[in-house]
């Protein structure tokens, strides 16, 4: 089951990174505009929502409906925010990468940028 | 500024909001709009309305919105139904209720699956009667021609005189294609291996064409072709009737083998067609070719040039154009065959299709009118099935009131109340389906004397499945949603707290009306059947006139001389006695008759009229124990000189009294006749038709039958009857002895009332049964929910008969109010009914009293038990029940 959990594409691991970067103001265009600005690449609008919404399903984040407001002709957003589980999960990626790195020996390196 | 003017597509919103129903709501829609108004920044509002189309429609079947769906839908108000894991429950209570209350279940089921039975059967009859001949190409411009005579009123055959056909097919160029042909009624044999293989006639499915039949008949060809009916001495054989003579071989190596037909018409075969799967009348085994007729001895019995003649073996059909009206061209035809004949003939045209229904006598109406009865039957017996139905499970669902109270409480919304009780009744329905269908084929099997014949009935043919998918669930929503509507709108509040809130008692209910209904239907069923009784009573007792017991017929062949007839009657005449054999035309009473028109010449002026004709020898009258009221009998002579004439005949020249016409005379086919006697008036058609004039004579040239009376029963003489047929044989070796007793035919001819009252009688027991079952249930009900009052008034001294009588009274109530309801409408449609017969029973009160004392009866008998069960209950058990 953790692992199952754990298992989460490069994608995934982008927006959950993004939702968690943008706290309190993570909502669908917000993603969708910082994922364009800081990656470079754009994603559809439902590729956004179906990641949002899997990473919902594995508890990584979750979601609340915001305030009513006169933006949007007074519709509410949903708001985006990681869990706890979420950010353990992008914590451990992150040991793992970095552990995986340090024993990368300099030459393979070296041979893969020539 | 500018932007501000611009929005996002309204069409797609709207298609983004139906699609995604309530679950997608506001957030993605805002997103949506959000996106669209920084992306004008960006582009042009074009693009920027493009796009948003774009994001909207990446959303269908968007995991998002199916999540969102599925969440959505495990919230108990949510509005979809379609959640296994409920119908799953459903079903699994739907069976533990069915398990708890088994009566109920059993007296749902068993009438359920009456009701359903009888629907699929009518189904599977009318199905089967309108499939005839609906497979042929433009099948609706094809037509069978009708010859009247209108010299000869009422002279009418569904056939053509031998000349018309090649007549109309020289003279006529307006049709897209013609057909003529001859049935011909012979025994065939082959040669194989050796031996002689001899194959009786077949009926009717031989006959003698050309090439122009396959221009309106469709058939696909295995061997040869059709330009073999262009050759004399050739037959095109049917693939199944190859096989009965050749064997299964390929049927190119059919070709140019011998059939021959009454042992000296040797035909070569020069064809071979497939058969049709489809039902047809006009079913096709053997085609001989046309030129036979002039090439054999054929030409004596098809008289190929006689315009006088109208048999019903030769038939001629047309396609007419598709700007073309029937009825012009009937007339044209009509007028080419003037010019060639002094007869006046009239044709009508018949449509293909139609011919099914179009057969010989039978009028269509009345066909058509049997099946609307027939369904009306079958839907009633339904109706009342459902009516059980929807009775017992409003009745219990007050004992389950508590369950309704908690699921509401829990949070089961109204639909998913609605929902279950549906599927109890569908699982029900599904059920009795499942019987009736095993049902169905030993019923049609039961049934099949009253069944038209070949009727099958295949469980996955598509008509088939679309009805019995049709009936389910029309029996689940009939039945079904009148309760599930009652049941799911208690309010747990009340249910909760008192048992009896949902009780009532007293007063107009919907339940009591459906109770009425169902006996006013059941009793209108016992009226009916008690006055169709008496009139086919009437029908089988009545005075006829005439005296047909044990006597039995036989034709001898139209194209042989009068004379054999002679012969074989004088040999039979001496094993039988004298008085016991007649030679005649048609019998007195039977389908067919003989109508000609006549003058009365007397001294005050002549008289035209139409009279039918019987012809007979001198025993014709004494013979058939017709009786005499003036005059004498008829002599034997050589030349026809004298004829006796009816009561009607007498009336309809304006005579008063018979003895006033003897000695007077009367010109028939131009032949001066004088009339030596009076018979009394005797029935010679339906009791549905008015005596009409007729004359009995020594017509030689008619008499090709002859009628033999035995002493005691027909079927004790068979050792005469054998001797009948030896010297039949003996006197005409090719012809077939087929005798027939008069009697039956009689019978044949209220086929249709013999009918209806089978089904009247089958309909008034089903109803009958049905409704009581369905009281039976009720009272047990009314017996079970009054426990405890019953209890209480026996403790205080009621006596059991008193309290049987206080719970049998509601019921006689009912029945009281059905009786003066169904007795008017059952005693309106008898008379109309009676009105066709000019030869009827007088509706009397009786019938309808008798009903009503059965309906009566029954009802009681049926409460009773329960009554008198309840009341035989031990008082303090049944104070003890809650």
């Amino acid at each position: 089951m953790s692992s199952k959990r754990n298992s989460i594409g490069e994608f995934e691991e982008i927006i959950l990174i993004i939702t968690a970067s943008l706290a309190g103001e993570a909502y669908g265009v917000t993603i969708t505009r910082e994922l364009e600005k800081k990656t470079g690449r754009s994603a559809g609008f439902n590729t956004v929502h179906t990641t949002l919404q899997r990473l919902e399903d594995k508890g990584l984040i979750r979601s609340e409906m915001g305030g009513a407001t006169t933006e949007r002709g007074g519709r509410r957003k949903r708001y985006f925010a990681i869990t706890a589980l979420g950010s353990r999960t992008i914590r451990e990626l992150k040991e793992l990468r970095e552990r995986l790195w340090k024993e990368l020996p300099a030459k393979v390196l070296g041979i893969s940028r020539g | 500024m500018k932007k501000e003017q611009h929005h996002p597509p309204q069409l797609a919103k709207r298609i983004f909001r139906w699609y995604s129903g309530h679950v997608a709501g506001e957030d993605l829609e805002g997103d949506l709009d959000e996106h669209f108004y920084l992306n004008l920044q960006a582009m042009s509002p074009r693009r920027a309305r493009w796009r948003y189309w774009r994001q909207m429609l990446s959303l269908f079947g968007s995991y998002v919105i199916r999540r969102r769906k599925e969440n959505a839908s495990l919230h108990p108000h949510s509005d979809n139904l379609i959640n296994f894991n409920m119908i799953r429950n459903y079903l699994l209570i739907a069976l533990r209720v069915m398990a708890r209350n088994r009566v109920y279940t059993v007296i749902n089921v068993l009438g359920l699956t009456l009701g359903l039975s009888a629907c699929i059967i009518v189904f599977i009859v009318i199905n089967h009667e309108f499939s005839f001949d609906r497979f042929h190409a433009d099948r609706d411009r094809i037509f069978r021609l009708k010859t009247s005579d209108e010299a000869h009123p009422g002279w009418t055959c569904t056939c053509t005189p031998p000349p018309v056909y090649p007549t109309l097919r020289d003279d006529y160029a307006g049709s897209e294609a013609m057909a003529g042909y001859h049935h011909f009624d012979a025994k065939s044999s082959v040669i194989e291996g050796g031996h002689v293989k001899q194959f009786d006639r077949s009926n009717g499915n031989i006959i003698i064409t050309n090439t122009d039949y396959f221009n309106i008949f469709q058939y696909q060809w295995l061997a040869g072709s059709k330009e073999a009916l262009s050759k004399p001495m050739q037959v095109v054989l049917s693939e199944s009737r190859a096989r009965t003579y050749f064997g299964s071989i390929e049927p190119s190596l059919v070709l140019g083998k011998v059939v021959t037909y009454n042992d000296s018409l040797p035909l070569t075969v020069g064809g071979i067609v497939k058969d049709w799967k489809e039902n047809s009348d006009f079913v096709r085994t053997e085609f001989i070719s046309f030129g036979t007729i002039e090439h054999s001895f054929l030409r004596k019995t098809f008289e190929l040039d006689n315009w006088g003649i109208m048999v019903h073996s030769s038939q001629s059909f047309i396609k007419i154009k598709k700007s073309d009206n029937k009825d012009q061209i009937a007339s044209k035809l009509a007028a080419i065959i003037g010019k060639k004949t002094k007869e006046k003939y009239v044709f009508r045209l018949e449509e293909l299709s139609r011919l099914h229904f179009l057969q010989e006598d039978e009028n269509e109406s009345t066909i058509m009118s049997v099946f609307y009865l027939v369904s009306a039957l079958a839907i009633f017996i339904l109706l009342i099935a459902a009516i059980n139905f929807i009775n017992l499970s409003t009745a219990q669902s007050i004992n389950r009131s508590r369950e309704i109270g908690i699921r509401k409480v829990i949070g089961s919304g109204r639909r998913q109340i609605i929902l279950q009780f549906l599927s109890e009744t569908f699982v029900l329905a599904l059920i009795a389906l499942l019987l009736s269908m095993a049902l169905v084929r030993p019923l049609l099997f039961a049934l099949q004397n009253y069944l038209p014949k070949g009727i099958a009935f295949n469980p996955i043919a598509t008509d088939n499945l679309v009805f019995f998918v049709c009936l389910l669930f029309g029996v689940s929503i009939l039945a079904g949603l009148y309760p599930a509507l009652f049941t799911s709108a208690y309010q747990p509040a009340s249910n909760l707290s008192s048992r009896n809130a949902a009780a009532g008692r007293g007063g107009f209910s919907l339940r009591r009306v459906l109770v009425v209904f169902q006996f006013t239907v059941s009793l209108f069923f016992i009226s009916v059947t008690l006055v169709i009784n008496s009139q086919m009573d009437y029908i089988k007792t009545k005075d006829r006139g005439f005296n047909t017991e044990n006597v039995l017929t036989f034709r001898t062949n139209f194209a042989s001389p009068v004379s054999k007839v002679k012969t074989l009657v004088d040999r039979i005449r001496l094993f039988v006695g004298d008085d016991h054999v007649t030679m005649q035309g048609f019998s007195p009473m039977g389908f067919a008759m003989l109508t000609n028109s006549f003058e009365f010449i007397s001294n005050k002026g002549t008289i035209k009229g139409n009279t039918s004709i019987k012809a007979g020898d001198e025993r014709y009258i004494s013979m058939y124990q017709i009786r005499l009221i003036a005059g004498r009998n008829y002599q034997s002579a050589d030349s026809l000189k004298e004829a006796v004439v009816n009561e009607a005949f007498v009336k309809s020249i304006g005579l008063d009294h018979p003895d006033q016409i003897i000695g007077e005379h009367v010109i028939i086919n131009g032949k001066r006749l004088s009339i030596c006697g009076v018979v009394r008036d005797f029935h010679q058609q339906s009791f549905r038709n008015a005596i009409s004039p007729c004359l009995i004579a020594d017509f030689k040239q008619e008499e090709h039958a002859v009628a033999i009376r035995f002493d005691g029963m027909v079927s004790d003489n068979t050792l005469t009857i054998l001797k009948i047929e030896a010297a039949f044989k003996e006197v005409y070796p090719d012809e077939t002895f087929s005798p027939h007793l008069i009697e039956e035919e009689i019978q044949w001819m209220h086929g249709i009332e013999e009918r209806i009252f089978q089904v009247s009688r089958v309909a008034m027991a089903v109803t009958i049964f049905i409704s009581c079952i369905g009281v039976f249930g009720l009272a047990m009900f009314t017996a079970m929910r009054r426990t405890r009052e019953i209890g209480i008034r026996k403790v205080l001294g009621a006596s059991v008969w008193r309290i049987v009588q206080m719970l049998n009274i509601e019921f006689v109530v009912l029945v009281g109010i059905s009786i003066i309801i169904a007795t008017p409408l059952a005693w309106f449609t008898m008379h109309s009914a009676l009105n066709k017969y000019t030869y009827r029973i007088e509706l009397s009160w009786w019938y309808f009293t008798t009903g009503a004392l059965i309906a009566l009866l029954t009802a009681l008998a049926t409460v009773s038990y329960q009554s008198w069960k309840a009341a035989n209950g031990d008082p303090v058990k049944a104070l003890r029940t809650e």
